[in-house]
Parts: structure tokens; C-alpha cells; sequence
């Protein structure tokens, strides 16, 4: 099956109106603007690729079904689809919280779809990312969202407060402390000497 | 850190954090089956939450059977295991009277409340009674007040000496011929302190174990 996406002229609203008529290229359309916004939040906020795989048809599913719902007035749609998204994500957490430990979800050697303009050059970089990665992922829940909403999904104050249903104060206090929250790890990783990646690297040179 | 850092750092974490691009193919694919066989079930001019009104009465009926299932057990459960009739000719105790033998032990404390005990078969660690009381639960009479009381639930026996010329008073006749001095009742008192029946006791002593 094959369905050509819409042009991008086409608003996201008139594509969730579309597939509230059923519209199937209106439905491929919407997931390829947004799967990869989805995605990031569902696997920042979970740790776990195939979670995160998992939450992403979880939130187009959820949108199939429910897009009707959706309120012009009161979010974006790519609020209310981060929000769909952090919800699920939420609920698979507390699904998994009890049998799985987020730190151990993280695993360096998991495959990432990385794209690498100077893979030389950005050797030590893409260790600084995943050490990244983890000091986001090991943030309390309440700040990691707020975190990648707003400094990974360049989100406003609003449109993140709407899809955490929460006041917007409630963001700005929230983000900051996770900023904080979020520079001190990076901090004592450096104190303690970098990744163990830089240390390998070091003894080989030597 | 500063803020050009982090948000060069931000930036690249998004930039990295991708979906792989078999995966979003599948993903695209299986949305696209399931939007297509929503269709085919739902019709083509279904609203979209149709489907979800049709499983929703079965869904109620389940949860009224579940819900009349629920208070009936609760309502069952409340209940006392018999319920002491006020105007039976022999009323019992029988919450804590077993059905056989229906005897209640009680020692000999004169003018003392008695907690009912039932009697269950001696075990080891019991001491032996030098001397008991064997009564049978009978013969409680209502005592002429106790019309406008609530129904009796639970209660304990009291023992106590009375004197027999006073027994007309508590509603049992007694021969012109009978001593006056002190007999045994047994009086029932209520879950709220009022007295509701009374027996006199017919004492046997013997030994038990």
C-alpha cells in the first residue's frame, strides 16, 4: 500500500481533520512531519529504543483513533503530540519501573541512528552525547520532561505547559531546576575525568 | 557550561536521537494496515467512535453483574450467622453457642458477669475445672420491659442470685409453696446494656476433666 504524503501546504490541522475522514495519506503525512519529534521524547523519556519504537505507534495509533479530540484553541499539534507522547511514555515507565531499572536501559553499545559528517572529528563528541543522553535520562521524571520539551523540542513555555497540563510557572520552575539538576551531573562527570571512552583513549596514546 | 554550550549539546542530542529508518517504515506500515481495516470494519461513513460505542453496553452489563454479585456478598456477609428472636420460646445465644453440644460453660462466680464461652473439646494445655456449671442455652423468658427495645444482636449472660419471691416481677411464675430465699438466673443483657430475657439455672455439678 502506498499512500503519497500530502503536500506541505497542508496545515497539521487539516491533516488530523483528514483522517478524521478517513484520510490515509493525511494519517503518512502526519507521521513523517512528526514520528522523529515523537520519537525523541518517547526515547529521552524512556531510555529504551524499542520502547521508544513502541510508544511512537502508540501515539499515531492513539491519534487515529482520537483526533477528533484535538482542539485547535487549546494546544498545537505538536503540543498535543508530545503530550500524547510523554504520557505514554509515563505509562510505560510505571509498566516497567518494577521489573527494569532505567539506568540499565541505557546501553552504549544499543544501536543508534547516528549521523556523522566528520566521524573523526566527532569521536569524543558522540561520547560527550551519550554521556548526554544518560545525565538526561537519570533526571527525576517530573524535570526530564520539561527538559526535552523545551531544550530538545524547542517547545514554548505555553505549548510545553500545554501538553504537561500544567500551569506555565510550573515549566519555568521546573526547567530551571532541571537545567541546574542537569549541568551539575555534566560537571561531575568532567571532575571525575570523562567518559570511559576519553580514559581508553588516553592510555593509548600513552 | 554555558548557554551556547548547552544548546550546542541539546542540539546534537536531538540531532542524534533519531528512529531508525527501517523502523519508521514498519511503524508507517502498520499504521496504514490498521487505519485500512478500521475502515473495512467500521464502513466507510462510520464516525471514528463508533467502535468504541458498540463494546460499551457489554462493558456496563459486566460491570452491573459484577456490581449486584459485590453488595450481595457484602449484604451476606453482614448478616449474623442466626439472628435471636425477641418473642422465640427459646431463644439462643448463637453466635456463641456451637451446634453440638449445645452447652455453655461458665464458672462458678457468684454475682459476676460470665463471658460465654463455648465448649470445645479439652486440649492439652487446658487445666482441668475443678468444679463447673454445665448449663443448656434454654429457656430464656423476655422480661415484660423489653417491648420497646431494639432488637437484640449480641450480648453477654450475666449470672446472678436473686430473690425467688421477686421472680414475678420478671415475668416467671413461681408455686405459692417456694422458698423465698435467693435462686440462679441467668439474665441476658443486650448489645446496649438493657437486660431483655432471663432463665433460671438448672445446676448440675459435676467434674470434669
Amino acid at each position: 500500500m502506498s499512500h503519497d504524503p500530502l503536500s506541505e501546504d497542508v496545515t497539521d490541522e487539516q491533516l488530523l481533520a483528514r483522517i478524521v475522514a478517513r484520510d490515509a495519506a493525511a494519517l503518512s503525512s502526519l507521521f513523517r512531519r512528526h514520528q522523529a519529534g515523537v520519537y525523541r521524547v518517547a526515547m529521552l523519556m524512556t531510555g529504551s529504543i524499542a520502547a521508544a519504537e513502541d510508544v511512537t505507534q502508540d501515539v499515531f495509533l492513539a491519534v487515529m483513533h482520537d483526533a477528533a479530540r484535538f482542539e485547535s484553541g487549546r494546544a498545537t499539534v505538536l503540543a498535543w503530540l508530545r503530550g500524547i507522547a510523554r504520557n505514554h511514555a509515563r505509562r510505560k515507565l510505571d509498566r516497567d519501573r518494577r521489573t527494569v531499572q532505567l539506568p540499565d536501559r541505557v546501553d552504549l553499545t544499543e544501536p543508534v541512528a547516528v549521523v556523522h559528517p566528520d566521524p573523526i572529528g566527532d569521536l569524543s563528541n558522540a561520547e560527550e552525547i551519550v554521556a548526554l543522553r544518560r545525565a538526561v535520562l537519570s533526571l527525576p521524571v517530573r524535570y526530564r520532561e520539561v527538559v526535552v520539551l523545551c531544550d530538545l523540542e524547542n517547545l514554548s513555555y505555553v505549548d510545553a505547559a500545554s501538553a504537561l497540563e500544567c500551569a506555565v510557572g510550573t515549566v519555568r520552575s521546573r526547567l530551571h531546576r532541571g537545567r541546574a539538576l542537569l549541568e551539575a551531573k555534566m560537571r561531575a562527570r568532567l571532575a571525575n575525568g570523562g567518559s570511559a571512552g576519553a580514559k581508553r583513549g588516553t592510555r593509548c596514546l600513552a | 557550561m554555558s548557554a551556547d554550550e548547552y544548546r550546542g549539546a541539546m542540539d546534537a542530542l536531538a540531532r542524534e536521537t533519531t528512529m531508525a529508518p527501517e523502523s519508521a517504515t514498519r511503524i508507517e506500515r502498520y499504521l496504514l494496515d490498521a487505519f485500512e481495516s478500521r475502515d473495512a470494519a467500521d464502513g466507510a461513513h462510520t464516525p471514528a467512535v463508533k467502535s468504541v460505542w458498540t463494546w460499551r453496553p457489554w462493558m456496563y452489563a459486566a460491570a452491573a453483574i459484577v456490581l449486584v454479585v459485590g453488595v450481595g456478598y457484602v449484604w451476606w456477609a453482614d448478616q449474623p450467622p442466626v439472628n435471636v428472636g425477641r418473642q422465640k420460646a427459646q431463644p439462643t445465644v448463637a453466635e456463641h453457642v456451637p451446634a453440638a453440644p449445645p452447652t455453655v460453660e461458665s464458672t462458678v462466680d457468684r454475682s459476676s458477669s460470665v463471658e460465654v464461652k463455648t465448649a470445645h473439646p479439652p486440649t492439652p494445655k487446658r487445666k482441668p475445672a475443678k468444679n463447673t456449671n454445665v448449663v443448656t442455652p434454654s429457656g430464656f423468658v423476655d422480661l415484660p420491659w423489653t417491648a420497646g427495645l431494639p432488637a437484640f444482636e449480641s450480648g453477654e449472660i450475666v449470672r446472678m442470685d436473686i430473690p425467688a419471691a421477686s421472680l414475678p416481677t420478671y415475668g416467671i411464675d413461681i408455686s405459692p409453696g417456694a422458698g423465698r430465699g435467693p435462686v440462679k438466673a441467668d439474665v441476658l443483657i443486650g448489645q446496649d446494656g438493657f437486660a431483655r430475657q432471663i432463665r433460671l439455672v438448672t445446676t448440675s455439678s459435676r467434674s470434669t476433666q
